[in-house]
C-alpha cells in the first residue's frame, strides 16, 4: 500500500522507528506504520484545507495519550510529529512551505495540549482514589458504624464522606455512627459546620451521630470561636463513644466470668 | 390521592408516600392524615418516604407542620426511610424539618413507637 509522497514517507517512518517510541517498546513497528500513515495522510488533508481536520486531531490524540500513558516525556511524545519537519517539504510539491510548517507546528502544539490533559486526568483520578482511601466507613458492631476522619476537611470531602456514610447507614441499618476527628489537624468554624451538616443528615435518616476525638485544644477553640456543637453528642475519646453507642442500643460488654456466673 | 396510601395497623397509622408530590396534593395529604388520626384514634403515625426522590422547602414545611399538628392531637410522628441523597439535599439547602423524629425504616419506626427504644433525637429546636 502506498501513500501520497511515498518517497518522503518511507525515510520519515524509519526515522520515527529510531525514536524512543520504538526503542523503548511503546509501540510495535506495525503500529508506527499505522499511526504514521494516518498522520501523514492527515497532514495531506490539512495542507489542502488549511486547518487541522478532525481525523488528524483523532490521530494526534491517540499519539499523545499513548505517549503519556507509557511514560514518554512530552518532548519524546511530540517527536513523533516534529520528526516530520525535514520530510514535509518534499510531501507536496508546489505547495507553500510556510503553510505546511504552520500546520505542523499546530499539530505539535495540539499533541502537547492533549498530553497535558491526559496527565491531568491521571492526577484527578489519583486524587479521587486518595480521597476514598482516606475515609473508610467501618462496621464496628451490629448497628454501629465508625468513621475515623484523617486529614483536612473541605466541603468536597465532607460531601463525599456524607454520601458514603449515609449509603452505608441505609445498607446496614446502622442506628449509631461514631465520627472520630482525632486525625483532623485543625477544626475551625468551617469544619465544625461540615460536622453539623453531617450530623443533621444522619439524623434525617433516623440515625444518631456521636463525635469523638475532641481534644482539649479543639474544645477550647470551639468555645472561643463561639461554635455551638450542643446539638450533637460529643465525647473526648473514641472508647467513650463506643460505650455510649452500645448503651444507646441497649447493649453492654460484660466479663466472661460475669455471664457464666449468672 | 392515588400516590399515597394510609394504612392503620393496631394503633399506628402508616402513611406511604409514592412518587413526588406537588404542593396541592401535599395540602390534601395533610388533611387526610389528620382526619385519619381522629378517625382511627391512633397513638402514632409513621410517614414512610423511601420512594420520595425530592423534598423541597414546601414539602419539608408540610411534613414538620403535620408532625406538630399530630402532636397537638396527642399522637407521635416518625419519618422513616429518607433516602441518603434526599437527606444531603435537605442539609445542603439548609432546610429544616423541625419537630419530626426519624427512623431508618418502617420496622425501626414501629419498634420506636412500641416503646422498644428511644428514637433518634428529633430535629431542630424542638429536640
Amino acid at each position: 500500500m502506498s501513500v501520497k509522497g511515498q518517497e518522503a514517507f518511507t525515510p520519515w517512518l524509519s526515522t520515527v522507528q529510531k525514536t524512543p517510541w520504538v526503542t523503548r517498546g511503546v509501540v510495535s513497528i506495525e503500529e508506527t506504520e499505522r499511526l504514521g500513515r494516518a498522520l501523514w495522510e492527515g497532514m495531506f488533508l490539512a495542507a489542502s484545507t488549511g486547518c487541522l481536520p478532525e481525523v488528524l486531531q483523532k490521530t494526534l490524540q491517540e499519539i499523545s495519550v499513548m505517549g503519556s500513558r507509557n511514560h514518554l516525556t512530552p518532548t519524546e511524545t511530540a517527536q513523533f510529529v516534529f520528526s516530520m519537519r525535514p520530510y514535509v517539504k518534499d510531501m507536496v510539491r508546489g505547495q507553500g512551505d510556510n503553510l505546511l510548517m504552520t500546520l505542523l507546528d499546530e499539530a505539535g502544539v495540539y499533541v502537547f495540549e492533549v498530553y497535558l490533559k491526559s496527565r491531568e486526568e491521571v492526577i484527578l483520578n489519583q486524587r479521587q482514589d486518595l480521597l476514598e482511601l482516606s475515609t473508610p466507613v467501618i462496621r464496628l458492631w451490629d448497628g454501629i458504624l465508625a468513621v475515623p476522619l484523617i486529614g483536612t476537611m473541605d466541603s468536597k470531602r465532607t460531601q463525599q464522606i456524607m454520601e458514603k456514610l449515609l449509603n452505608m447507614i441505609v445498607d446496614t441499618s446502622a442506628r449509631v455512627t461514631i465520627l472520630d476527628i482525632t486525625g483532623v489537624p485543625t477544626v475551625d468554624t468551617m469544619v465544625a459546620n461540615h460536622i453539623l451538616k453531617t450530623a443533621a443528615a444522619v439524623r434525617l435518616l433516623g440515625g444518631s451521630l456521636i463525635i469523638t476525638g475532641i481534644s482539649p485544644a479543639i474544645a477550647q477553640t470551639m468555645v472561643y470561636m463561639g461554635v455551638d456543637l450542643s446539638s450533637v453528642i460529643t465525647r473526648s475519646i473514641m472508647q467513650d463513644g463506643i460505650a455510649l453507642a452500645l448503651d444507646m442500643l441497649d447493649k453492654e460488654i460484660v466479663l466472661k466470668s460475669h455471664s457464666t456466673a449468672g | 390521592m392515588e400516590k399515597t396510601s394510609i394504612v392503620k395497623i393496631q394503633n399506628v397509622l402508616i402513611v406511604t408516600l409514592q412518587g413526588d408530590i406537588d404542593d396541592h396534593s401535599a395540602q390534601e395529604l395533610q388533611q387526610e392524615i389528620l382526619q385519619s388520626v381522629i378517625h382511627h384514634q391512633v397513638s402514632g403515625v409513621v410517614i414512610e418516604v423511601s420512594q420520595l426522590e425530592l423534598v423541597d422547602s414546601y414539602m419539608g414545611r408540610i411534613l414538620s407542620d403535620t408532625a406538630r399538628m399530630i402532636r397537638l392531637m396527642g399522637a407521635e410522628t416518625l419519618l422513616a426511610g429518607l433516602r441518603p441523597m434526599v437527606a444531603i439535599t435537605i442539609v445542603e439547602m439548609g432546610l429544616s424539618i423541625e419537630g419530626v423524629k426519624t427512623a431508618l425504616n418502617l420496622e425501626d419506626a414501629l419498634e420506636v413507637l412500641k416503646g422498644g427504644r428511644a428514637a433518634a433525637p428529633s430535629l431542630g429546636r424542638d429536640g
